[in-house]
């Protein structure tokens, strides 16, 4: 599938501190509708922060921050740490994400579909806690998915796996969001893992100041 | 030297032998007053508990017991769980004194929560300098009697505030670290799904889940202990019994044949439905809390390295109302020892005189230096027996654990908590009706009123002992067995290293819960002479109040009481791991 030109998502924040330091003066980031961006930098940047800013959990009064195109309630988000909830089987997890009212033979059925989309098919009543780390993160991908986010933030989502699992997953996550054309902001620092997820890279420079550079268009 | 074997057959023998030891302690001097109980009525003990219902007095003192205790605990409930999250979801510079001073209350003697909760409500107290009369019930509360028909409205919503200051501290010692130490990311994150979207949702798919097992668990205790409580009722509500006030003031005259045989029956049939109404709570209790310690340890990983934010303006206001709630009924205590009404003008004045007189003793049947050496001896004679018997059934119930033994460790668990199920006035009456009434030698034993504080304090010591002993990784011993380290000092290192905070804890709180112990003290100390501080607090009260030092002799021995409570609480926080969430 391919991006369309229509802009769904307009970024504009001026001037983020954290404890006194200066993160950026100014950001603005637009973004197409089934676009993959990557923002590359190194660890400490911002780049979590600036996910934050725009999924709106950080608020305050010295910055102007302006989100047009997407609302709150459209928006997911894949923290680095993955979260699923010790209390509830793999299945309810993902069921967390859906959005209309269904009968309970049809929530199975639509969990077991999402759990195939991301080939965890049969694993509706494994336990959260024996999950890998990899199969961990293709649950939360599945969850944020089948709520339909208009606009879905990944920060660093597959930090915590080796090189080599990391880049697969990677590959597998891009293919899944291209295929059902999930609009997508994803920040890490490892340039490989930027490169193979996304269709634009943005890199975040030393002094902090958003770098709309190089399109990286696969 | 002893082979690995022999050693683990020598350490099994001794964890069995223990565990027996302290069941035939708790349940022999029962079974043995129900025997006699039984044979002074001439009627079964079946046929005692059917009695009960159809009994009018034990009926009103039935149904007044569990509507004081149900009350109390969702009055507890709705005010500790504001108090829980605004000390867990912020971030506090002092969170540990916050810690101590609102746990305070639940080691505070009863007997001592009784006297700053009559000072409270005295007609020269604060309460009624604002126009809140709940002694005689004039003013607004007298409408509230006129108008619902309501009897001593006064005297109840007391014994409510005062079941509420006293296990408050239950709500949020479980139900806080489990906050606290969630990561804040787990509501973000549901947050961006469907199902967490509105207050409600989170409500069901989180909140609920994740502490509904802790606040279940703390509401069943706050609901025992206010089930079981004895020193608040008969100072805040005397004309109303309670099944635990009814027993106790039978107790008396009971088991003794041709002589009250009504008492006897009351004594009879009353500790049977309690027994079976507090089985119950136990069990599920114990079942609940098991749930809830699974759910802590998951959410503990979960660790949140997030800074949480700084508290807010409701959040520092309910602090501040918390900490002043806990703290007033116990500097009303410290005040009142000093403040004597003149009896001439009725106005007061501040003197040290009663101090005096309560340390002389003149008024007293003892004077303060002989009651706090009794109260000394058996809490060391309690902490000295307690501790080990403790520690040595906590690691019974981990080594079954370990071998996989589930079935036969969660049966002694159960089994360690019957003397919660028991209540202090009815260990008081087992050891009264069961020992000393069968061989009244024993009179002559001065050590007698330790052996309830032991079996009281049993179950604390497990509860406190037995997540400690359960987190110690085997490989250390082991390690230290293949240094070639002798078994006594792989034992050391490999395992006591690891317990010697929680043994503090526990030791602390084992004093704490015995110098403070009143209901079993209550029901042997008068028949014997053997007085402690909380019943010379009692024995003061008790008095007429002609003489205005009365009152303020009683004040100076629960201030007594509850300074050397504090000390040994202040050690155990010292001492406590942060985000613990064993509710002790």
């Amino acid at each position: 599938m391919s991006i369309g030109d229509k802009i769904i998502v307009e970024i504009n924040v001026k001037q983020k501190h954290i404890e006194g330091r200066k993160l950026f003066q100014e950001l603005q980031l637009n973004v197409k509708q089934g676009e993959i961006i990557s923002i590359l930098g190194p660890s400490g940047c911002g780049k979590t922060t600036l996910l934050r800013m725009i999924a709106d959990l950080e608020t305050s009064e010295h910055e102007d921050v302006k989100i047009t195109g997407v609302g709150n309630d459209e928006i997911g988000f894949i923290f680095q740490k993955p979260i699923l909830y010790p209390h509830l089987n793999v299945g309810n997890n993902i069921l967390l994400g859906l959005r209309n009212r269904v009968k309970t033979k049809q929530k199975h059925e639509i969990a077991e579909k999402e759990l195939s989309s991301v080939n965890l098919s049969g694993y509706f009543n494994r336990e959260v806690n024996s999950l890998s780390g990899g199969e961990a993160q293709r649950v939360i991908l599945a969850r944020a998915l089948l709520a339909e986010p208009k606009l879905l933030l990944l920060d660093e989502p597959f930090s915590a796996l080796d090189i080599d699992a990391r880049r697969d997953i990677a590959q597998e996550v891009r293919n899944i969001l291209k295929t059902r054309l999930v609009t997508s902001i994803h920040v890490t620092h490892d340039p490989k893992e930027a490169e193979i997820i996304a269709d634009k890279v943005i890199y975040w420079n030393d002094i902090c100041k958003l770098d709309n550079g190089s399109n990286n268009n696969k | 030297m002893l082979k690995e074997n022999q050693q683990r057959l020598l350490v099994n023998s001794i964890q069995w032998l223990t565990v027996t030891l302290f069941l035939t302690l708790t349940v022999l001097p029962l079974l043995y007053a129900i025997g006699r109980l039984e044979s002074v009525t001439g009627i079964s003990a079946i046929s005692a508990f059917i009695n009960f219902f159809g009994n009018q007095q034990s009926m009103t003192a039935l149904k007044f017991t569990l509507l004081e205790a149900t009350i109390s605990t969702i009055v507890t409930v709705i005010i500790g769980l504001p108090i829980a999250w605004y000390l867990g979801r912020y971030r506090w510079k002092n969170i540990r004194v916050f810690r101590a001073i609102l746990s305070v209350p639940f080691v505070t003697p009863s007997v001592v929560v009784a006297m700053g909760f009559l000072m409270l409500i005295d007609s020269s107290g604060p309460l009624n300098w604002i126009g809140i009369d709940l002694r005689l019930e004039s003013g607004v509360i007298g409408e509230i009697a006129n108008f619902t028909g309501w009897e001593n409205p006064g005297h109840f919503i007391a014994l409510i505030a005062a079941h509420v200051w006293f296990n408050i501290s239950l709500i949020i010692r479980f139900v806080e670290p489990t906050l606290s130490t969630m990561d804040r990311t787990w509501e973000e994150q549901l947050r961006f799904l469907p199902a967490g979207q509105s207050n409600i949702s989170r409500l069901r798919n989180l909140w609920l889940p994740i502490l509904g097992p802790a606040i279940l668990c703390s509401a069943l205790l706050c609901f025992i202990f206010s089930f079981t409580s004895f020193a608040l009722i008969r100072w805040l509500t005397p004309n109303q019994n309670t099944l635990e006030t009814m027993m106790a003031e039978s107790g008396g005259s009971a088991g003794i044949y041709g002589y009250r045989i009504d008492t006897s029956e009351i004594v009879l049939s009353t500790s049977l439905v309690q027994l079976v109404i507090l089985s119950l709570a136990i069990i599920l209790t114990t079942h609940i809390q098991k749930k809830h310690s699974s759910i802590h340890s998951i959410v503990s990983e979960s660790n949140s390295t997030k800074t949480k934010p700084p508290p807010n303006r409701t959040s520092i206001i309910v602090m501040l109302l918390a900490i002043s709630y806990a703290l007033i009924p116990m500097i009303l205590v410290a005040i009142s020892s000093f403040r004597i009404r003149n009896p001439e003008t009725n106005e007061y004045f501040f003197s040290t005189k009663a101090w005096s007189e309560a340390w002389s003793g003149d008024y007293s049947t003892t004077a303060i230096p002989e009651a706090l050496s009794n109260s000394i001896i058996y809490c060391l004679f309690t902490l000295a027996i307690a501790l080990p018997i403790g520690w040595i059934i906590s690691s019974c119930i981990a080594r079954l654990e370990r071998e996989n033994r589930n079935y036969t460790a969660r049966i002694v668990e159960i089994a360690s908590m019957i003397p919660l199920a028991l209540s202090a006035v009815m260990i008081g009456l087992g050891i009264l009706l069961g020992l000393l009434k069968w061989s009244p030698e024993l009179f002559n034993w001065s050590i007698i009123p330790a052996i309830p504080h032991i079996i009281i304090t049993t179950p604390f010591v497990i509860r406190i002992l037995l997540p400690a002993i359960r987190s110690i990784d085997p490989s250390y011993y082991e390690q230290a067995r293949l240094l070639g380290l002798n078994p006594l000092r792989s034992w050391w290192h490999g395992r006591v290293s690891f317990l010697k905070a929680p043994l503090v804890v526990a030791g602390a709180l084992t004093m704490a819960f015995s110098l403070g112990e009143f209901g079993a003290s209550w029901i042997l100390v008068r028949s014997g002479s053997w007085d402690t501080l909380s019943v010379l607090v009692d024995q003061l009260m008790s008095q007429p109040k002609f003489n205005p030092l009365i009152q303020p002799m009683a004040m100076a021995a629960a201030t007594v009481l509850m300074s050397l409570t504090f000390i040994l609480f202040f050690i155990a926080e010292k001492f406590r791991k942060t985000g613990e969430g064993s509710g002790f």
